[in-house]
Formats: C-alpha cells, structure tokens, sequence
C-alpha cells in the first residue's frame, strides 16, 4: 500500500483541533512556568543582596539561568505535546480509517468480480442460447412465412368457392379477413414477443381456417397457416422458458433490477421482471452502451458500466457479456444478457458498516462512506440524500485520481463541516480490469480529535503504558524529557537550598526562593506526566476500539462472502441436467453431470470440488474426481452436512456446515460444506439427492485477515501483529502470523475473547509466550444459514 | 535559615523506605554519574566516580540497607558527602563527622531538604538492627530513619576488615 500524504497533512496547525479542557491546561501550565521567572529574578536580585562575593553570586545566578532554561524548555515541550498529540491521533486516525476505506473498496471490487463471472455463467445456461438461437432462426424465416402465407390467402380470396348452405359468408367478408389476417404480416417482432397479440393473431386465423375447412381445396393454406401459428407458439414456450430462468436468477439475486436478454442485433427477447417485459421485450437497444458493449465482449470478459433506468431511483450497475453457442464457446456471438443491479441498495449496508453510531443507532452526523469513479462520481454512498449517487463528491483530486492501493488522507471542508477525509483505491487484484473506484470515508474532524471522554484503560502501571507499543513515540520520547526536566530542576533547587543553608545566615533570603522553584517545578512537571498518561490512555482506548472494528469486520466480512457464495448453489441446484443424472441407475455414466460441475468449478475455483450426491449418499458425480481414490464406494449418508440438506424445505438457503471430517477433502482437518437439496420442479416430493461443495475459505479468509490487520501511519501491517478466525473448539482456522498463531492448532484465549457473544466485540490484554498482547475479539452477527459457522475473529498485536 | 533548635537533613528513598542524612554533611546532588567499577571490593561499593578533579567512592545505598522493591521509581540520584577535613563550621559545631575521603551514597532517589527538631527523634525501634539507624522521625505520617554515617562507614569498613575478597 502506497502512503500518499498531501501537503496539508504536515502543515496544518493542529492546534486548531484542541479540545477546551486541553487548551484549559495548556493555558494553566504554561502560566505556572512562565511564574518561575520572576521567581529567578528574584533569586538573581536576593544574590546581589546577600553576598559581595562575585563567585558566590554568580553561583547563584548560573543555578538561575539553569532554572529560566528549563522553564522555557518545559513551556515549549507542553505545546509541542499537544501539537504532537493531534498530528499522531490524525496519523492514527489516517491509517485506521484508510484502512476501512480500503477494506470497503476491496470487498466491492471483489463483489463486481464474482458478479462478472456469475454473469459468464448464466449467459453459458442452455436455455438462453436456444432461446435466442431458435428466436433468431424463427425471425429471419418468418418474413418468407409471412409471404406464403399472403400467396395463400390471396389463392383463397380469387379461388375459394362458399359453400352456399353452410355459411352465411360472402366473397366479401372472405376478402376482409384475408386483409386483417395480412395486416398482421408487418407486425413481425410483436407477433414473436407480445403474447396478447399472438393470441389475437390465432384466434383470427383460427376462425378463418374453421371457415375454410367447410369447403374444399384449402388444405394447403389450413396445413401452412397451422404450421406457421406452431411456430409462432413455439417462440412463445422459448421466450417464456429464458424468462422463467431469469426469473429464477433474479429470486437468488434480490438486488438485481433486472436482467435482459437480447439477440445479436440488440432486439430484447426475455427479461427478469414480469412488470416490465411488455414494454421491453422487441425493442432494440443497439444504441445503449452496455449491449453494444456486450456484443463485443469476448469469451470469458464481462463489461462493468453504468446506466440510468428511467423508472429506478438509482443508477445501476450494468454487467454485460455476449452469449455464445453452449457447444461453441469461442464460436460466433448469438446475444447478450445484461444484468442491471441495484448497487446503491446492495452496498449501502456496507458502506455504513463500521462508522460511529448515536443513541438511536444511526450513523452519526457527518460522517459519511461512499464511492466514486475515475472522474470524482458518486457511485454509491451510506447517506443516498446526503451524497447523491450521480453528483459529484466535491473532493480535491488528490482524493479522486488514486491509482491502484494508493490512499491518502487530510483535513478538508466537506458539506459545509471541518472533516477529514480518508480515502482509499482498489487494490485492484481482485476485479476483471480493476473497477478503479475510489472509497472514502468522511468524518467529523471533532469526532476524530475528541479523546474519549471515560477512556477505556488496561491494568498497567505508568511506567509499562508509556513503554506500550500503542503509544506513539513522540509522546515517550518527551515523557523521557520530561521526567530529565523533572530531575533537573529538583536537583537546581536541592543544591540551591544546600548552596543557600552553606552560606549560613546569608543564605536564609535564598531558602525560599528555591522552595518556591521547586514546588512550582514539582507541579508543573506532575501535571504534564499526567496530562502524558492520559494522552496514552485515550491512545489505547482509540486503538482498543478501532482494533475491535477491525475483528468486527474480519469476521463479517467472511460471514458475508461465505453467505453470497453459497447462494450461487441454489440455482446450480435447479440445473436440470444435474436432476437427470439422479435419476440415471448407477451404472449409467453421469457425463453430463461431471461436465457441467466441472465448468462451474473452472470459473469458481474457490470451490475445491463439487459432489453430486443420491439420496442415499452415494457419489453420482463430482467436479474434482482425482481427488478421490475410493469415488465409487465413499457414502455422504451419515455426514451431517448431507442429513442437513436432505431434511430442508423446498425454499431453505444452501445449509452450511463446518464439518470437521475428511470426507470431501484430505488436505485439511475442518471444511465448510454448502448443501443444497435437489428436487423436481414441478412437484413437492422429497429430495432427488444433494450437490455440494467445499468452499476454499483459505484464500479468502486469508485475503480479509490481512486487510484487516493493524497497520502503521505508513500503512504496513503493524509488526508482530496477528489476524486470526477460531471456531467454536478455539481451533484456529486461518491466520497471517503463523509464527504466533499456528493454523490447525487449537489456541486458547481468555474466556471473554473465546465466549464472544453473537454481533459484539471485545477487548483486553493477553500474554502469550511471555509478551503481552492487546487483543480485540468480534463475532457475527448470528444468521440462519450461517448456524453451522460459529466463527470468532481476532486481532491481536504487541503492547510491549 | 533553620535556628539552633533545627536541624536540616536531605532524604531520600531507597527501596520501599525514606531515610536522611544531616545536609550539611552534603557538598553537592548530582544525577546519575560515570562510575569505573573496582574489581574484587565488596559488592556494596560500586566504584570510583570523578567529581571535578576528585576521585570518590560511591556506595550503593539499596546494598548497605538491604533494599528490596520500590523499583519502579529509582532515578539513580547522587549525594556527594564531603571529607572531613572540608566540613564547614556549623557542621563542626554540631559534632557531625564524615569520613576522611569524599564519598558519594548512590540513592534511589532524592527526595527533599526537611528541618526537623532533633528533640522529635525517636529512638531506633528494636526491629531495626542496622548500628548506623541514629533514631527515626515522623514526617507526614511516614516514617524516616535518620543515619548516622560515620557509623555507617565504620560498619562498611569493618565488614570488610573482617572479609577481605
């Protein structure tokens, strides 16, 4: 991570940041110091009284001018530590909440980058591409079909002879008919697309050809036109099938807009949502961007824009990538399918994670989380009405135009309030290109530079907090000084007294002097020690508290990735080639089945194998089937992860479990399985069987753990630090220190870090290996499917 | 000034514990000084310091008196006693005696410079074995022991007269 530090990071006066009872100190001390001074003249002038002695009166005025000294030097220390004091909180403040931004901008990335690819495979789903093949084909045909039809009907108007006793028809009306059915020829697309209309359409042929069966001659318009309505009805049954499919993704998807599915020409042949398909479906959108784009997209690329929907709040996200021949993969584009999503909607929540709350657990004023583009946009943001997805973030570019994993921060005006603002780019590791977006994240420069006001404290003797790590240098290096200050004017004072009592009665005008210098001194100096210890206090307590933020979001973090990821399985698990293979007797090869686990392992390698399981256990297919030496006789029946799925509801979410058994893989001792049942669509029987797989939560855990360690105003992880997950038999699951913290092995931590409730935090010191360590614990928020991951974070780092 | 009825005594702490020395035994404080350190001498002398042009003894005061604890406030203050010879008057006058080289006690820490009327001295209490403990006062609810450090050399001497490294 690169530290970008502008200009006004070093010369703004933080003196300007000082809170009333510091600059109330400020002021006292420095008067009691500057009180010394006549104090010394006096002693000057006492010298000149009391002895004629040149030697003797410059001892004591040397000893004097020691004092002055040391007064001034103490007098510019005390403003130097409260200028020192807020320049390292806003350092802090700087590293802790670029880290946030970042962690934020890297979570979104990594998001638009498991959307990119859940897109390449939907566009991969069969059901599409024959939707769009077989709509294509039935087009270009129909304008010949229309022709013939029209060469029909116009044989039928000149030839047709009414039979006189069955019908009340004449030439005329034949003629009239023939003209409205014709009528319709030049309404190709929406006789394709706008069912109503096809309905319209075959109830008027359909009359027309009951009527033309009464006489004779006709069988070759009746037997045209009936193939010509199959195959209209035959558009219908493929655009309804890849809008049923839509319909199914949008439901795993809630903050989907919508998806739109077009041909290679741009014309919309299925949509997601119902509402809208009847204005959507047969118009061309060639001239939007995104399909344009989309068309172009080659195999294995998704297109990332944005859109304005007219009758959406807020612009989407457009995610785009051609469809090609399911057989053909690197063959000709047959169409697109551009899935709009609600980013604002979806990311809020995580953009107002992790800032300040009041009493009614609502962000605190000012502060503020968003995104922006290249160009200083907002994307999407914690406070929609305050920070308008659309508007410009009024930014100094500094904060706009970061390159990848750079951050900076500084003190700035934002919507008419002193604020700092953090802000940090993707990484850029994650996304397909990179998105390029900027986070960042605002916040009330009060906020930032209040000290608690009851500052959390650790038992720890004045001497041990002022060696802890977490206090910054500067404040040890002048509580040093200040205890060599301290010393030295205790020292002028005694041997002033000494100097004063071996003058014998001479010296008794002087006694005061120095008891006076050394009360004043005693007191000054009390006072800034304490001042020092308080100062480390609330720079524990900040660190306590940011340090607890940054287990909090470890642990959401992987408890939301683990959630999304196993959604993708519910609609894996409605695959109707999987539901084949289950029904297939044992000895059949499951081809079809492998072949498609395998493509979706390809494009998920997150996923270490899937297995397609029988209902009675057994392995019908897996996407990994080297992993295995026993494929044929290994039995899931009596996993609990297997009894789990085959127990849920038709609608229950993927079951995830941590099941600590060898079954799906031989490399580790735990593994979190998602499972989810497989059943007929159409009836509501018991399960078919069971797909599922094992989440390789290594590198993603691993991935958030190192985000989420503690990091210095440079913006290195803090040394000696440590970012671990337990689970509930405190066997640690992964960690960025295995120097300290061991994976697979169990690591026993204090009760109140271990027996973290659900959704809070925690913090404290703990000793391991003779160092101290202050650490700080969080668990997630508790969640339905996620019962069977009962994972705890933890951060810890040296205190001394 | 102190009148004849007082006595002026600097104290300081060593260990857990104040004591105090007559101030006008003292030729100067000083911080923490450069000690050469003497092989095969008592544990209890630290080395020699040099103090403008003087060689001195320095003595650790937390080894003479046992000190244990307390560690976490020594600043490693230096009490410079002057020879004999160099007493002034009013030390003279009030029978008070060093020894006849400089020597400098090595102190925890330095605390003030007290009057006291030595008619408010209490005896040694019988627990407190040391032959160089002159009696104790009660300064602010705490007890200081007030040392008599020409015995205290005599006893350091001794001890090492009769166990010579």
């Amino acid at each position: 991570m690169t530290q970008s530090t502008s200009d006004l990071q070093s010369s703004t006066s933080y003196r300007s940041f000082m809170t009333e009872p510091h600059r109330r100190f400020h002021e006292r001390i420095v008067a009691d110091l500057n009180g010394i001074l006549p104090i010394c003249n006096q002693g000057k002038c006492t010298a000149a009284d009391i002895s004629n002695n040149a030697t003797e009166q410059q001892q004591i005025t040397d000893l004097m001018h020691k004092v002055e000294q040391l007064c001034t030097h103490l007098s510019e220390n005390v403003t130097d530590v409260f200028s020192q004091y807020y320049r390292e909180r806003g350092r802090f403040c700087g590293a802790a909440y670029c880290t946030t931004a970042e962690i934020k901008v890297n979570l979104v990335d990594r998001t638009l980058m498991d959307r990119s690819t859940d897109v390449r495979w939907w566009a991969k789903e069969p059901i599409l591409a024959a939707c769009v093949g077989s709509l294509k084909k039935t087009a270009k045909s129909l304008d010949a079909d229309f022709q013939e039809m029209a060469a029909y009907l116009e044989g039928t108007a000149t030839s047709f002879r009414i039979p006189s006793l069955a019908s009340s028809w004449t030439s005329i009306d034949i003629a009239d008919r023939v003209e409205a059915i014709s009528a319709y020829f030049g309404r190709k697309h929406e006789l394709m697309f706008n069912p109503a209309l096809r309905t319209e359409f075959a109830k008027t042929i359909n009359t027309f050809l009951e009527f033309l069966k009464t006489g004779d001659g006709q069988e070759g318009t009746i037997k045209f036109a009936t193939k010509l309505l199959k195959k209209l009805d035959g558009c219908q049954e493929h655009i309804e099938n890849a809008c049923r499919q839509l319909e199914l993704i949008r439901a795993s998807y809630p903050s989907l807009f919508d998806i739109v599915v077009t041909d290679d020409r741009g014309l919309v042949i299925a949509n997601a949502r119902p509402e809208r398909r009847a204005g959507l479906l047969s118009q061309y959108v060639t001239g939007e961007s995104w399909c344009a784009k989309a068309l172009k997209a080659g195999s294995g690329q998704t297109q990332i824009q944005r859109a304005t929907l007219a009758d959406e709040d807020h612009p989407a996200i457009v995610f785009s990538t051609a469809i090609r021949d399911p057989e053909d993969r690197q063959g000709a584009v047959l169409g697109s399918i551009n899935a709009f999503c609600d980013f604002q909607t979806e990311v809020q929540p995580l953009l107002g994670n992790y800032l300040p709350v009041d009493a009614d657990e609502k962000t605190r004023d000012g502060w503020f989380s968003f995104f922006t583009d290249e160009r200083g946009i907002v994307i999407c943001s914690n406070d929609a009405s305050a920070v308008w997805p659309g508007s410009h973030c009024d930014l100094a570019r500094s904060h706009r135009q970061l390159t990848n994993g750079e951050n900076c921060w500084s003190h700035s005006v934002f919507r008419g309030r002193e604020s700092f603002v953090f802000s940090a780019c993707a990484s850029g590791q994650n996304t397909v290109g990179g998105s390029g977006w900027v986070s960042h994240v605002v916040a009330p420069a009060t906020d930032i530079m209040q000290t608690d006001a009851t500052p959390r404290r650790l038992q720890l003797g004045n001497k041990d907090l002022m060696q802890s790590k977490l206090v910054p240098e500067i404040s040890k290096t002048t509580y040093a000084t200040l205890q060599e200050d301290r010393k030295a004017i205790k020292l002028i004072s005694l041997n002033g007294i000494l100097f004063a009592s071996q003058l014998g009665n001479r010296g008794a005008a002087l006694a005061p002097v120095f008891d006076k210098i050394t009360a004043t001194g005693d007191s000054a100096t009390s006072r800034l020690e304490s001042l020092l210890v308080e100062m480390a206090n609330a720079e524990i307590s900040l660190n306590l508290s940011l340090q607890e933020t940054l287990a909090k979001q470890a642990v959401d973090l992987i408890a939301q990735k683990v959630a999304e990821r196993s959604q993708a399985l519910r609609l894996w698990a409605r695959t109707s080639c999987l539901r084949e293979c289950l029904g297939l007797a044992n000895e059949q090869p499951a081809t079809d089945a492998e072949r498609l686990l395998r493509m979706i392992n390809d494009d998920y390698p997150v996923y270490r194998n899937f297995l397609l399981l029988g209902v009675n256990g057994e392995i019908k297919a897996c996407s990994r089937p080297n992993r295995f030496t026993d494929k044929d006789t290994r039995c899931a029946a009596d996993q609990v992860w297997f009894m789990k799925a085959m127990r849920s509801h038709r609608n229950s979410p993927p079951q995830i479990t941590e099941a600590n058994t060898r079954f799906l893989d031989d490399a580790r001792q735990t593994s979190l399985v998602f499972a989810q049942a497989i059943r007929d669509e159409d009836n509501d029987t018991s399960p078919l069987g069971v797909l599922a797989c094992f989440f390789d939560w290594q590198s993603e855990a691993s991935e958030i753990l190192h985000a989420c360690l503690p990091k210095t105003a440079s913006g290195r992880p803090m040394p000696g630090s440590a970012a671990f997950f337990l689970n509930r038999e405190q066997l640690v699951l992964e960690s960025t220190n295995p120097g300290i913290v061991k994976v697979n092995e169990v690591f026993t931590l204090p009760d109140e870090h271990y027996q973290v409730a659900e959704n809070k935090t925690v913090s404290g010191t703990f000793l391991h290996k003779d160092a101290t360590y202050i650490i700080a614990s969080a668990k997630c928020e508790p969640s339905k499917n996620l019962d069977g991951m009962d994972w705890s974070a933890h951060v810890i780092r040296p205190l001394i | 000034m102190a009148n004849v009825t007082t006595q002026r005594l600097v104290s300081f702490w060593v260990g857990e514990q104040i004591y105090a020395v007559p101030l006008l035994l003292v030729g100067e404080f000083g911080p923490t000084i450069q000690i050469t350190p003497v092989d095969a001498v008592d544990e209890r002398i630290e080395g020699i310091a040099h103090l403008r042009e003087t060689s001195a003894v320095v003595i650790s005061m937390r080894k003479i008196l046992k000190a244990t604890g307390g560690g976490q406030h020594v600043e490693d203050d230096m009490i410079y006693i002057v020879p004999h010879d160099q007493l002034c008057d009013e030390a003279k006058k009030q029978n008070l005696s060093s020894f006849i080289e400089p020597i400098v006690l090595h102190v925890d820490r330095l605390a003030n410079i007290i009057n006291v009327n030595p008619n408010d001295m209490h005896p040694t209490p019988s627990h407190l074995v040391e032959p160089f403990y002159q009696g104790v006062f009660e300064i602010d609810g705490r007890d200081l022991i007030l040392l008599d450090f020409s015995k205290l050399i005599d006893c350091l001497l001794t001890q090492l007269n009769e166990n010579p490294r």
